[in-house]
């Protein structure tokens, strides 16, 4: 049974719920253990290392969102699910469809649920345990060898709340009452089950996970079978919390492919990395003993010899007949293992790097070709972006890369300031501080010394916080109401007032459905609401009842979703209208077709990315929206490279500052499915992008918003900035690429490094989408 | 509050000034494709009267800056008692900065007359006392202007309020010994030396002083966020040596220059 992101503290601490699996420690039927899960700590990867004993492939990580892809079966590969299969077993599956994903052929009966669909915490789980009437029956337990069952529940409520949340206790005492169940009607009375409860990963303090930090690694594990009790296991739970994640023993997730195999007196699968659990050997006889180890032993003989090219037998290496020597042996070879396992494919990479440097070497020879008339500049536009790129060289300058932007962004910002000795340059300073001070971005030290508005506002008390919440919800959206209207005056005809006032209506009710789902996510995330809204104050529950009203229905859930698929097709219909307006304009002979365009094109894509970004963050867009006015007064249209720069600054800076990292546990994804109805790769995948590159596309139109001028050089502008935006990622794409080459023996490879490549690709795909894209159809359709 | 963006343009220009560079030339350039006007903000520099610069002396050079900067490691221990460090080198640094201010006002004047020797008067010490009081007060607003650039508060408050303290010793006190405010055009002057219009600033012993504390202070920051995980990486500990550090070495350039012209 694997629940998703059990973290050794939900089974083990006192602050558990789990107490009958404390019951089942204490008297000697379960051993509880820490077990150390690979990074990325990502359910497929984890998955494969659980079942093949193996250290994971970092793609994996990316196959994991890409729900349909057939590349990551484990078809070929030995796993103790194969063997299991090959012993002829029959084996069932219900969970999490990613099982079906890795073992398309294997399992007799399944029943998949997709692990996507992070806002649902009962149905999920509803779905696997409603077969475990039948299974669990008499009838039901003769039809079955294995059984697997995986619960998501826990991972979402994760994912949405954090580890403290509201729903996280209820959520626990169901998860026990199952391994009640199951103890009882199939453990408790048959000597020859043995029933594995684990989480896949655990989760950080905010309840993500894909990283490497300590909470994220440290999954729970537990083993239960009659037979345990002859161990005489001391063991006793609960045990206090603590930081360091110490429960029981601490070992590798993947010692549990061996333990299993031999337990059940499988094969032990060929690329088997892990150990055998050590203090499992008394249940065997002496010699037995032996056994077990050395056919472990053999099986990691084989991996080392391939590794070090040279076949020699057991024997000669140590004394078989010696447990210590075996386990000594086992645990040396792990580790030399696990060092030498990543294997590169160097032509590739030599393929690949030599195709990029080609690729950057172009962009410079453009970018120096459109700069010949000053070189200078474009000698401190590329000193800037080496010195940048450099940075990638120290894991902890990627960790902390916010820093970075922040020195750079405070540099430019001042050196205009400088030039322009004008109030607005204090606002935007003054904005750009309270934008870092939002979220405080970082991997490390930034909980202890820093104070964090966006958390502030979060942890007020009921009484005081939906009404700050809502305030600044409301206030930041209606400042985009009446900045949208400001400038909607057509000069000379008396249209002129109509159109105002159309656009200013629907404009506010746009913004009066993004207000009621960024207020509904807040209660329902913040506040328990299954059990009736008594927490929260009644203007708030009577808000919630008269929404409820006019879409017929009471669960908050329901009617976020309803809300969400409104907006989009609202938005959708709001944003075909404002682009094709000039068009229009022109077309029907109305007068000043362009005007006001690039402001309702920016304001229209700025609510739908406030809708899809976190409640906590929306208060950040009215930052962005002041800072770009700020900047607007200070610097004219005509100085592109100010604003090109400035782009890409504001760009990097805000994406940190909405407390993104460049790990993958920061990756948002409460706002994948917003509307939805049902899983959808593609729109969902736009959507998760949307929310968590929000900031940059922001900027990215906001850049239109400064530069898109009637002077017939619009394209001459947007050349330059992708020129400069091209620049800048093929040179420090480069730099990335050269010192993740260098440093592929680095500890932190796999933990820092490759995911600030995923990242990178996700920055190019932000250039290429809408920096690129999205910037030509809007450029395109300006017509004057 | 208004000084706030202006007090740290020095310390940009010297690592970065893509648009003020370009833009000194916009239209002369025919061939340069999209800059019509670049920053409609015209250079006044050249209209500036120059200030009254202190003359180089070997005297002027802070020395005990160093002296400091060693003290905070190997007397105050500052890696490990961090605060208490700050407020008890506050009280010390006054005193080294109050007999470097006596040897400069002393220096200064003795260039001025004619190199005889001469003690300070009881004005001076007066002066000198008022000048302390003045910048321990500075210190307020050099800390707003820290915050705005990212300095935390909340539980670091209290570090970067003595940062702001020790700056101040570095910034304000030297420039109070140079620019007297009982001079009769001392408004303007103090205008334009904290709105960075000191012509040939290069040349201003005290004044490049001053910069030097800003600029090591922004760079100081640099080692912070590497994963070294040393004692003395934490906050401010870096910015303080950068600022000390970077006092000395700017009045030292400055003098060099002097002598090598």
């Amino acid at each position: 049974m694997v629940i998703d992101a059990l973290r050794a503290d939900f089974l083990f601490s006192n602050e558990s719920q789990m107490t009958f699996v404390h019951e089942l420690i204490n008297n000697g039927y379960a051993l509880g253990y820490t077990a150390y899960s690979n990074p990325p700590t990502v359910t497929l990867p984890r998955l494969k290392g659980i079942t093949t004993g193996s250290t994971p492939n970092f793609i994996d990580a990316v196959l994991n969102i890409a729900e349909e892809d057939t590349s990551s079966t484990l078809g070929d590969q030995d796993s103790w699910v194969k063997q299991m299969h090959a012993s002829g077993w029959k084996i069932n599956m219900f969970g999490d469809d990613t099982w079906l994903k890795l073992f398309p052929s294997y399992f007799a009966k399944t029943d998949g649920t997709a692990s996507f669909y992070v806002s649902d915490f009962t149905i999920v789980d509803n779905n696997v345990t409603r077969h475990l009437d039948y299974e669990l029956s008499k009838e039901g337990q003769k039809h079955w060898d294995c059984l697997i069952l995986h619960y998501l529940g826990l991972d979402h409520i994760g994912h949405k709340g954090g580890p403290a949340s509201a729903s996280m206790p209820a959520k626990q005492r169901e998860m026990d009452s199952i391994i009640r169940r199951i103890f009882e009607s199939a453990v408790k009375k048959d000597d020859n089950t043995v029933f594995v409860v684990m989480g896949d990963h655990g989760m950080n303090e905010v309840g993500n996970h894909g990283g490497s930090s300590i909470g994220e690694v440290s999954a729970g594990l537990l083993l239960v079978s009659s037979k345990f009790r002859n161990l005489q296991s001391a063991q006793k739970a609960p045990i206090p919390r603590n930081a360091d994640f110490d429960y029981f023993d601490h070992i590798d997730q993947i010692d549990l492919v061996p333990t299993l195999s031999t337990l059940l007196g499988l094969k032990i699968p060929i690329n088997n990395l892990g150990t055998f659990m050590h203090n499992l050997l008394p249940l065997y006889t002496a010699k037995d003993k032996l056994n077990v180890l050395i056919k472990n032993a053999l099986q990691l003989k084989v991996l080392t010899d391939k590794s070090r090219n040279k076949v020699t037998s057991l024997d000669s290496e140590i004394d078989v007949s010696s447990v210590s020597a075996l386990l000594d042996f086992l645990h040396d070879s792990k580790r030399e293992l696990s060092k030498t396992s990543s294997d590169y494919n160097y032509t590739d990479i030599f393929y690949g790097l030599a195709g990029y440097a080609f690729t950057a070497l172009l962009s410079l020879v453009l970018f120096f070709t459109y700069h010949r008339g000053c070189l200078l500049e474009a000698c401190v536009d590329l000193l800037f972006f080496i010195l940048y790129a450099v940075n990638f060289f120290g894991s902890s300058m990627i960790e902390e890369e916010h820093h970075l932007w922040w020195f750079f962004t405070t540099l430019f910002v001042a050196t205009i300031t400088v030039k322009s000795k004008s109030f607005y340059s204090t606002t935007l300073l003054i904005c750009l501080r309270l934008l870092k001070a939002w979220n405080n971005s970082g991997q490390k030290n930034n909980i202890k010394s820093n104070m964090k508005i966006a958390t502030y506002v979060a942890s007020l008390s009921s009484d005081i916080g939906p009404v700050v919440v809502a305030f600044l919800i409301a206030s930041t959206l209606a400042t985009y109401c009446f900045y949208v209207t400001e400038g909607a005056t057509v000069k000379g005809n008396g249209d002129g007032t109509i159109m105002r006032f159309v656009t200013f209506v629907s404009t506010s009710l746009l913004c009066f459905i993004t207000f009621s789902t960024k207020f509904l996510s807040y209660l329902s995330e913040t506040y328990d609401l299954k059990s009736g809204f008594k927490e929260i104050p009644d203007w708030c529950s009577s808000y919630i009842q008269w929404i409820g009203q006019r879409l017929g229905t009471t669960d908050i859930n329901t009617i976020n979703q309803q809300l969400f698929s409104l907006f989009n097709k609202v938005w959708l219909v709001t944003l075909a209208f404002h682009l094709l307006k000039p068009l229009l304009f022109k077309i029907s002979k109305l007068p000043d077709p362009a005007h006001n365009y690039t402001r309702l094109i920016l304001t229209t894509f700025t609510q739908l990315l406030i809708s899809q970004t976190n409640f906590n963050n929306v208060p950040i867009f009215f930052l962005l929206l002041v800072i770009l006015l700020s900047f607007q007064k200070l610097v004219p249209p005509s100085s592109s490279n100010a604003i090109s720069l400035f782009t890409i600054l504001m760009q990097n800076l805000s994406f940190f500052q909405f407390g993104f990292t460049n790990s993958l546990s920061s990756v948002d994804l409460t706002n994948s499915f917003n509307g939805l109805s049902s899983y959808n790769m593609i729109i969902s995948g736009l959507l998760t992008f949307v929310c968590n590159w929000a900031a940059p596309i922001f900027w990215s139109l906001a850049y239109l918003h400064l530069t898109l001028i009637p002077d017939g050089r619009n394209w001459e502008r947007l050349y330059h900035r992708l020129l400069v935006t091209l620049t800048f990622y093929s040179v420090s794409g480069l730099v990335l690429i050269l010192s993740c080459y260098s440093l592929r023996f680095h500890l932190f490879i796999w933990t820092v490094f490759s995911p600030k490549i995923l990242y990178f690709l996700s920055w190019m795909a932000c250039g290429l989408l809408v920096d690129f894209g999205l910037s030509c159809i809007v450029t395109a359709l300006y017509i004057k | 509050m208004s000084a706030t963006p202006k007090k740290v343009k020095k310390t940009v220009s010297f690592s970065r000034n893509s648009p003020s560079l370009s833009d000194r030339n916009p239209s002369t350039e025919p061939g340069s494709p999209v800059r019509e006007s670049g920053f409609d903000l015209a250079d006044d520099e050249p209209q500036l009267r120059e200030l009254p610069k202190p003359s180089p002396a070997f005297v002027l050079l802070p020395f005990h800056s160093l002296v400091v900067v060693y003290a905070l490691y190997f007397h105050y221990d500052i890696s490990s008692k961090v605060i208490s460090a700050l407020r008890s080198s506050a009280l010390a640094v006054l005193t080294l900065q109050f007999g470097f201010g006596l040897m400069t006002l002393a220096t200064l004047k003795n260039k001025k007359k004619a190199r005889k020797l001469r003690s300070p008067n009881g004005g001076e010490l007066m002066y000198l006392v008022i000048s302390s009081i003045i910048s321990g007060f500075a210190a307020v607003p050099i800390f707003v202007i820290l915050l705005v650039f990212g300095a935390p508060i909340g539980s670091l408050t209290e570090e970067t309020a003595f940062l702001a303290l020790h700056l101040s010793f570095l910034t304000i006190f030297p420039l109070l010994l140079a620019y007297k405010f009982t001079d009769s055009d001392a408004g303007d002057t103090w205008i334009r030396l904290l709105t960075f219009q000191v012509p040939a600033f290069y040349k201003n012993q005290v004044y490049l002083q001053a910069m030097g504390a800003l600029v090591g202070c922004w760079l100081g920051v640099i080692p912070i966020p590497l994963d070294w995980d040393r004692d003395w990486q934490q906050w401010p500990i870096t910015l303080l040596t950068g600022a000390y550090v970077g006092s000395f070495a700017g009045s030292l350039i400055s003098y060099l220059h002097n002598i090598f012209e």
